[in-house]
């Protein structure tokens, strides 16, 4: 069965709505809702991701109610897969690598690795700009800002 | 005259030599940020707000506010010359900036922007110092119930007037309302949403979902697109730069009624430069007598939107300062950034920090003018620093970002956070799903959430509070007829069997 969907980008979002919104109300079950006149920690909490999961069936259903004009082909488009990884794997180096090794290392890191995301990436160009960025950040950030960072290995 | 001592203050507290140069970066940096297309004053001011920490409050905010107006300046300059707008405001510029550059116009297109700009701040800088105080002094009869539903409509009016889908503008606002839960709650003490992560106790930085929806997730869009950009080659002499007189007649009034449809417009919660740029073309292309020249290099209609988009960049403070409610998303950012810096917007700070709320409004004026000042000899600097390739810029925005979330507590994990945020602003890009409601949300939840506590704990649990107090009904019928307003034409084209699809237009950043 093919799904004639009217708008990819309303379906997806509405099933994403509506995960979470009844993810979070199932957590929100677990805080006390007290009363009006003593709202417990959950009372807006399950309030809002009922909303929420309201919201994201209609919207859902509406993705799905085919008019005669309209079916998507289009879908959402390319997804940019390597900037989107490249620069999460770049951030959580950075995170990783500071505590332990010193902001000189992480931020070679961030910058060659985050850099890594566009496709005209080259590696000579991109050594050099890391240690540029480099010193540029550890002259702002710590001398000038005096942020207490550690920044040698 | 009050007013004139008031602004007396505010000069005299603008014009310290720290405060200015500090303005004076901001404006200077912010214009560069708003000239370089895929990175928007949103982020940046979020970038940078762990740098001011260790700024004196004064100067931090005036900074701040400085790179958003300057940054409203540097868009409009791309959006003329390169047709790339850099925010949603400077869409309609590019509609005739553009077409005026390719005939030959751009110097004139370019200095008259700046000059229309200055004269719709002016404007704006008036309403301001005039309606401000009486504002705040009529908040000063809110109590939680009227909070709770000024805070609610605000967040109704950003739901209602984004861009793209009605539904999913509310339901992001609801997400944001629900991020904003995340933590320990105040009153009751019991931790929410934490899954056992003792770094989520505190809540979820405002400043780590910004960087991650709208910086993050910005630069990885911008990866995904391969388009080249079209590179402006002709220069441009000194003598071509200034408009002729008829240029300047033809600019003038459009350049008023722009800057009052952008001072009116810039204090709705909600509504923003963006909004009030398209209205007030609109209405210029309503009354012109030669509409069809609209969108060919009508300078009417350059003069008017840009007039009325940083009309409505100063005039969106008023809200926040009078009020303490935001009514976008930078606002709300420019909020957060006030009281990490202690000072609490509202009634309150018009009364014990005067010399903070003048202050910033002098700087406005004083930040417009060095706008000016600055910005006509640099616009050789700015084309040619639209050259520069994108892949040099974004690995340094990686860095400062990372190196400004691991700051914001010495911990990796915010540096994580933002990653995480990323992925989702990414998702919420290419699923058309606005942002900035989210955002909203998230800022004013525990706001919201307290102010309703007290509302319903005076009332003993009675809903009816909500509506029985006057200011408090009047925001509800406020809301109310905002929404009727837009929702009308949508339920009318449905009833008639049309699919009435309000499409998100393109992804402009913040």
């Amino acid at each position: 069965m093919r799904l004639k969907v009217k708008d990819w980008s309303d379906l997806l979002s509405g099933l994403l709505f509506l995960a979470v919104g009844i993810g979070a109300f199932v957590i929100a079950l677990d805080y006390a809702v007290g009363t009006a006149s003593r709202m417990g920690a959950g009372y807006l909490p399950r309030a809002l991701s009922a909303a929420l999961a309201v919201l994201g069936a209609i919207i859902t259903v509406r993705a799905l109610t085919l008019k005669p004009e309209r079916v998507d082909t289009e879908g959402v488009g390319a997804i940019a897969w390597r900037p989107l990884i490249m620069i999460v794997l770049a951030l959580a180096l950075f995170g990783w690598l500071l505590p332990r090794y010193g902001m000189v290392v992480a931020s070679l890191a961030v910058v060659f690795v985050g850099a890594m995301a566009g496709h005209e990436f080259r590696v000579i160009p991109t050594v050099i700009l890391s240690m540029i960025l480099t010193a540029m950040g550890v002259l702002i950030f710590v001398t000038l800002l005096g942020l207490p960072f550690r920044v040698w290995p | 005259m009050e007013l004139l001592s008031n602004l007396a203050l505010g000069f005299d507290v603008a014009l310290q030599p720290h405060t200015f140069l500090y303005l004076l970066f901001g404006v200077t940096f912010g214009t560069f940020v708003g000239v370089l297309p895929g990175v928007g004053p949103l982020a940046t001011i979020g970038v940078l707000l762990p740098i001011t920490f260790h700024l004196p409050p004064v100067e931090a905010i005036v900074m701040l506010a400085g790179i958003y107006y300057g940054a409203m300046y540097g868009g409009s300059t791309t959006a003329i010359l390169l047709n790339l707008p850099g925010t949603a405001a400077s869409v309609i510029v590019a509609l005739d900036g553009h077409p005026m550059a390719k005939q030959g116009k751009a110097g004139p297109a370019l200095v008259l922007t700046t000059l229309v700009s200055f004269a719709g701040a002016c404007v704006a800088i008036l309403i301001i110092a005039a309606f401000a105080p009486p504002l705040a002094q009529f908040a000063l009869r809110f109590g939680a119930a009227e909070y709770t539903t000024l805070m609610a409509m605000a967040l109704l009016a950003a739901a209602v007037l984004v861009q793209g889908s009605l539904l999913k503008g509310m339901a992001m606002v609801i997400l944001g309302l629900l991020l904003g839960m995340v933590g320990q709650d105040i009153t009751t003490g019991v931790p929410r949403y934490t899954f056992g992560t003792m770094e989520l106790w505190e809540g979820i930085s405002f400043v780590v979902v910004i960087i991650g929806l709208f910086g993050l997730a910005e630069v990885i869009h911008n990866l995904g697109l391969k388009d080249k950009r079209e590179a402006f080659t002709s220069k441009v002499p000194w003598r071509e730069l200034i408009p002729s007189l008829t240029d300047l007649r033809r600019a003038a009034f459009p350049a008023l009624r722009g800057s009052g449809v952008g001072a009116g417009l810039g204090i709705l919660p909600g509504a923003g430069p963006a909004l009030a740029t398209f209205a007030s073309y609109a209405v210029e292309k309503r009354i012109s007598k030669k509409p069809e020249d609209f969108g060919n290099g009508a300078i009417e209609g350059m003069a008017s939107a840009e007039s009325a988009n940083n009309s409505a960049a100063q005039t969106s403070f008023i809200p926040t300062l009078s009020l303490g409610v935001p009514g976008d998303a930078t606002m709300a950012l420019m909020l957060g950034a006030m009281m990490i810096h202690g000072l609490v917007p509202g009634p309150a700070m018009l009364e014990n920090h005067p010399e903070f709320f003048w202050g910033l409004i002098a700087s406005f004026w004083i930040g417009n003018l060095l706008l000016v000042i600055l910005n006509l000899p640099l616009i050789g600097v700015w084309i040619r620093l639209l050259a520069m390739p994108y892949r040099w810029l974004f690995p340094a925005i990686i860095m400062f970002i990372a190196i400004g979330m691991y700051s914001l507590h010495n911990s990796a994990f915010d540096v994580f956070l933002a990653a995480g945020f990323g992925v989702l602003g990414y998702i919420f890009i290419k699923l058309r799903c606005e942002a900035a409601p989210l955002l909203l949300g998230l800022i004013l939840g525990p706001l919201i959430e307290e102010n309703m506590r007290r509302a319903l704990q005076l009332s003993r649990g009675d809903y009816s509070i909500f509506v029985t107090r006057p200011i408090s009904l009047t925001f509800i019928v406020l809301g109310l007829a905002l929404f009727a307003v837009v929702v009308y034409p949508i339920i009318r084209d449905a009833l008639q069997g049309k699919s009435s699809v309000r499409t998100a237009p393109e992804h402009y950043s913040e």
